[in-house]
């Protein structure tokens, strides 16, 4: 398995406060890896550190490597790097003000990539690959606003889909969502890792579990185990791990 | 690390179950001095209710990998009783099995089944398996998969010591089969071992796999 995302003794600060110490990881191409760990353990931080959005908050920094495909994205274009290693948030985050097709080629029209003529196509492509063009084809001028939870979450995949980026991030992306829109979406992270890897936070266990390929477990700002997920669940080696999700703390 | 509920009563399904072997096993022992066909049919009823026993314990892991999604320990523990109660209703048969093979074929013979001595060895494994078991002990389970060598030796040695009186008719047969059932109890002994060292440490010890034989080098 090739690998795609590699970070080197990564840590991140808040001010002076340390929140992530010397996370060195790689993440293989076309995998699912799910980070788990307690509130406040570093993982947004970490997920914002790969995309380089950690930086955006005044008072943060960053130090060590993040190479993507062997390259440093501390030393590329940010907005390159948001382009190929794109975002799925927690919350659904429609553009409120924009129909479901312009809020799936929102980001190509902001970074000037397509042409007018391909947006349609786009929309149709992107809509299908999350499931949701069936739901939505009849009247793809709707506000974006206007659809369920689960219905939001996917568009706001689509809406980082259509980017045609390597890498996805997803923060807790079912967190707010009911059980049949949580299957759909895990569901779809499935059928994504054949063309795209993913890095997934999830604060259910039993959601990496089901989903992931890999599992890290970061507590206090520290990776302390990554592994095959099945090994991970079955037998952890790191007694801390074995607390964790086996529901002892967190 | 205090243990969950739902592991307390799977734990419990399992000890009960022990209870009950450990009753049978006292019955098969009157009966291998005399055979006893109200004794017997006792026997037959308590491996039945062994055979409920079990699955209530099977009942309890599946409510608890559906309600708990356990992981880790906690994973290994629920499919490690799964098997092991299985292993404890294995060995409730072959003690069953014991009785009816004396009933069937020492019928209106006088002769006593002689490997008394090769059933209280390999009850003996058993009582170590379980107890390696429930107090989750690696090195008490390690050292019971290493005495099956002694009963599997005492097995061939029953073989040996009737293959050669085939005109023995009936006694031969009941102890070669019931030292043949007792080999096999013995194997489930350390099955049960063998879930102990997994539950315990995460690490699978094959000893569900046939002992195949050594290949002969011809020249």
């Amino acid at each position: 398995m090739a690998t795609k995302l590699v970070t080197e003794k990564l840590s991140a600060w808040f001010g002076k406060k340390q929140v992530l110490k010397d996370v060195s990881i790689a993440f293989e191409e076309r995998q699912v890896t799910a980070l788990v760990g307690p509130s406040g353990c570093g993982k947004s931080t970490f997920i914002r550190c790969l995309n380089r959005m950690h930086e955006l908050n005044p008072g943060a920094r960053v130090d060590g490597k993040v190479f993507l495909d062997g390259l440093d994205i501390y030393g590329m274009d940010p907005m390159e790097v948001r382009r190929k290693i794109g975002m799925v948030f927690q919350k659904p985050n429609p553009f409120p003000n924009m129909s479901i097709s312009d809020n799936v080629v929102a980001g190509i029209r902001l970074s000037g990539d397509a042409r007018k003529s391909d947006l349609d196509e786009i929309v149709e492509r992107t809509l299908k690959s999350v499931g949701l063009y069936d739901e939505v084809k009849e009247d793809l001028k709707r506000s974006g606003a206007s659809l369920s939870g689960g219905q939001q979450q996917r568009l706001c995949i689509a809406r980082a889909l259509a980017m045609q980026p390597e890498v996805i991030l997803m923060d807790e992306p079912t967190s707010s969502l009911d059980p049949a829109s949580t299957s759909r979406i895990e569901e779809l992270i499935r059928k994504l890792k054949s063309e795209i890897t993913v890095i997934i936070i999830t604060h259910n266990v039993g959601q990496a579990a089901r989903i992931s390929d890999k599992t890290a477990f970061l507590y206090l700002g520290e990776l302390i185990e990554y592994n095959d997920t099945k090994a991970f669940f079955e037998s952890p080696k790191s007694p801390i791990t074995e607390r964790y999700i086996t529901g002892r703390f967190g | 690390m205090e243990e969950p509920t739902y592991l307390k009563e799977i734990n419990n399904g399992i000890s009960e179950m022990y209870k009950s072997i450990m009753e049978i096993y006292g019955d098969v022992l009157s009966v291998m001095g005399e055979p006893d066909e109200v004794k017997a049919k006792e026997i037959c009823e308590k491996t039945k209710s062994v055979m409920e026993q079990e699955e209530k314990v099977i009942d309890l892991c599946v409510e608890a990998l559906i309600r708990h999604q356990p992981f880790a320990g906690d994973l290994r523990a629920v499919t490690s009783a799964m098997r092991v109660s299985y292993d404890l209703a294995r060995i409730s048969r072959y003690l069953s099995n014991i009785v009816q093979v004396i009933g069937d074929v020492n019928s209106g013979l006088s002769c006593a089944p002689d490997v008394k001595e090769l059933l209280e060895s390999g009850w003996e494994m058993i009582q170590e398996s379980i107890r390696s078991y429930l107090s989750k002990d690696p090195i008490l389970a390690t050292s019971v998969i290493e005495e099956d060598a002694k009963i599997d030796a005492g097995y061939r040695k029953v073989l040996s010591k009737y293959k050669d009186y085939a005109a023995g008719g009936a006694c031969v047969l009941m102890n070669g089969l019931i030292a043949r059932i007792i080999e096999r109890m013995a194997d489930h002994a350390c099955y049960i071992s063998a879930e102990t060292v997994y539950m315990v440490t995460g690490s699978r010890i094959g000893v569900r796999a046939p002992k195949c034989p050594p290949e002969h080098h011809h020249q």
